[in-house]
């Protein structure tokens, strides 16, 4: 796959990525300069809360933002600047190369459109297959992820499956044009443990087979502990923690990414036990100033005297 | 409805409820009727929640938890069983009288937002159950600015402020105050932090610690969510498919497991650091009903209080093997 002229260019390198939006209430500055790296065929953890901008920062960096949202920075896919190509070309390019899976299928689905028909959809735009061909497709995409019946299933409408099988078509759909990258943005967030882990095992399963690379974005830290190389945890638009993901509790952690584990609940804490919160909330995204001072959270008050803010 | 020849021979009343309780389900039976045929979605569950207690009841979606929980406030009536809370059986109660338990009977949702009416005030909506039972105004002030406290708002904050103005987490506080205005003696807690952040979710997690303390009030607390479950219950109800497959303290459940469907949920909740599993999880007990999906075992006590749905061959295996496991 690295035909290109840099052998160990990696696969996804993101520079300096800014996202504005021009709202009434003022310019929202959503991403503050993010920098990222996915190498082939390994898997990067996203970590945050909701609002500090994980899933803009796919959106911005796989362009799927409308007009209206100012991107900034630079953005390679294999060597390629993506953010310079115009929407039909970049539709086209990254289309193939990337699956994405969301969190509501309900949502991303059609849901008067058999999935049979949504499935070919991809194929047949990108890959050029006759509607015979690209059904075939599906359902041995459908049989892959281990949807039962997938030839029959085919002809049934997004309503008609569970959550976890729906997230199953998702995946399937994903994966039409053997994409270079899967992203999956809190993709088992609505599920519950025993499906979650189901629908994990496959992902992680279905990139060791294809060797693809992975971006993994939850909320959850527990989420991605055990199933990344590298995790990156945002806050307020930037990345205030890098590492890979055994040593992200060891050694000195970042006083945020602690607060947060600190947050969840653990299976070995004893009945009433207390966890601990984040006093204060993040700073507002309409906030221009360029570290956008967290001083608002107190625990990070500490953190960001120190190192200053960059990155 | 007026089954009361049904109970021929009464059946021995199970080890694990107590006499203190504030609340008993016995044999809760709840059954929808659907296109397909009638779905029994609660099978002869029966538990028992004391004073100041928190059950926790977990499974999987669709395991008849909600089901439950819904059951116990009369939402809808249950088919069969009992529900006996505070010395009365809810199931025979009507109108007037049904009304006046519900007071001491409150429920949280889990989506908070679209149990409010999003054309209403939130001071009246945490106000409606107070005006429902005929609270004057000046009171209903009071009290409400009393409740919101409690969960960490006031009345300054909420204003005349409407649903869609607060943030998730603060939209479940608010219905938790909403559930604490009546004083209530247990709150149905269902899903109550599923669609919330972690961080958002400890706050609401700890509100909920502070008012069952300060009230001492029992809690019924339905999640999905064994880890958040773990930190908020003194006794744990695992379910699967309509039953209680396993139930006792909280501890006992926790650290030696004894049903393989709640080992399953132990084993698929994602850990940051997996020795936060109990270490009996590693050691598969030597027999295991190979049935157990599909066969309903009853109920064996497999240590004093804890109670697991199994062979009698089974539990021996179990003891054995989790006993020389601590």
């Amino acid at each position: 796959m690295t035909d290109e002229n840099v052998p160990d260019a990696p696969l996804l390198q993101v520079r300096d990525l800014r996202c504005e939006i021009l709202a009434p209430a003022g310019t929202a500055y959503v991403l503050r300069g993010v920098d990222l790296t996915v190498p082939h065929g390994r898997t990067l953890g996203i970590v945050g809360e909701s609002g500090s901008g994980k899933s803009m920062l796919l959106k911005s960096a796989l362009g799927l933002l409308p007009a209206k949202a100012q991107v900034t920075g630079e953005v390679r896919f294999d060597g390629v600047d993506v953010l310079a190509m115009s929407a039909p070309e970049r539709a086209k390019f990254l289309g193939r190369r990337v699956g994405v899976v969301f969190q509501n299928p309900m949502t991303s689905l059609n849901p008067v459109v058999p999935i049979g028909v949504q499935m070919a959809e991809a194929s047949r735009f990108h890959l050029g297959l006759g509607k015979k061909e690209a059904h075939a497709l599906a359902a041995d995409l459908l049989d892959q992820v281990g949807v039962p019946n997938a030839a029959k299933r085919l002809r049934d409408y997004p309503h008609q499956f569970s959550g976890g099988m729906r997230q199953r078509v998702m995946i399937a759909m994903a994966l039409t044009c053997e994409p270079d990258l899967l992203v999956a943005d809190e993709a088992t967030t609505a599920l519950d443990v025993t499906i979650q882990k189901q629908i994990l095992d496959l992902l992680q399963e279905l990139q060791a087979q294809r060797r693809m690379a992975m971006i993994l974005v939850s909320h959850d830290l527990s989420v991605v502990a055990g199933r990344t190389d590298e995790v990156i945890v945002m806050y307020a638009g930037r990345v205030v923690e890098r590492k890979p993901t055994g040593e992200l509790f060891s050694g000195e952690t970042h006083p945020y990414v602690e607060a947060l584990s600190r947050a969840i609940p653990r299976l070995d804490m004893p009945p009433h036990a207390r966890l601990s919160t984040m006093t204060g909330a993040p700073p507002s995204v309409f906030d221009p100033r360029p570290d956008a001072a967290a001083a608002e959270r107190e625990d990070l008050e500490r953190w960001l005297s120190a190192a200053g803010g960059a990155r | 409805m007026t089954d009361t020849t049904v109970r021929v021979e009464a059946p021995a009343r199970p080890g694990w409820l107590r006499d203190d309780a504030l609340l008993t389900v016995t044999d809760l039976e709840c059954t929808f009727r659907t296109a397909s045929g009638p779905v029994h979605a609660v099978r002869g569950v029966t538990f028992d929640v004391l004073p100041g207690e928190t059950l926790g009841i977990v499974g999987e979606s669709g395991c008849g938890k909600t089901t439950t929980g819904r059951a116990v406030l009369q939402l809808p009536r249950a088919q069969g069983g009992s529900v006996v809370f505070d010395g009365e059986d809810l199931r025979t109660l009507r109108g007037a009288g049904l009304r006046r338990a519900r007071r001491k009977l409150q429920m949280v949702f889990q989506d908070a937002l679209s149990s409010f009416n999003p054309r209403r005030k939130v001071v009246d909506i945490v106000g409606e159950g107070l005006e429902i039972q005929g609270m004057s105004r000046a009171q209903r002030r009071a009290r409400i600015e009393e409740v919101l406290e409690q969960v960490g708002m006031s009345a300054a904050m909420v204003g005349d402020r409407r649903p869609h103005e607060f943030s998730g987490g603060q939209c479940q506080r608010l219905s938790i105050a909403r559930a604490l205005a009546l004083g209530p003696k247990l709150i149905v807690c269902d899903e109550p932090v599923a669609s919330l952040d972690v961080s958002v979710q400890a706050r609401v997690l700890n509100v909920l610690q502070d008012i069952r303390e300060q009230n001492d009030l029992s809690l019924i607390f339905i999640s999905h969510d064994l880890a958040v479950v773990r930190i908020v219950s003194d006794r744990i109800a695992v379910m699967y498919r309509g039953r209680i497959v396993e139930i006792g303290a909280a501890d006992q459940v926790y650290e030696r497991p004894a049903h393989p469907y709640t080992r399953k949920l132990l084993d698929a909740v994602p850990v940051i650091d997996e020795s936060e599993r109990p270490a009996t999880l590693r050691v598969e007990p030597s027999v295991v009903d190979a049935d157990w999906a599909e066969v309903d075992h009853a109920l064996v006590e497999v240590d004093p209080g804890h109670y697991a749905a199994m062979s009698e061959a089974a539990r021996d295996a179990f003891v054995a093997v989790a006993g020389s496991a601590r």
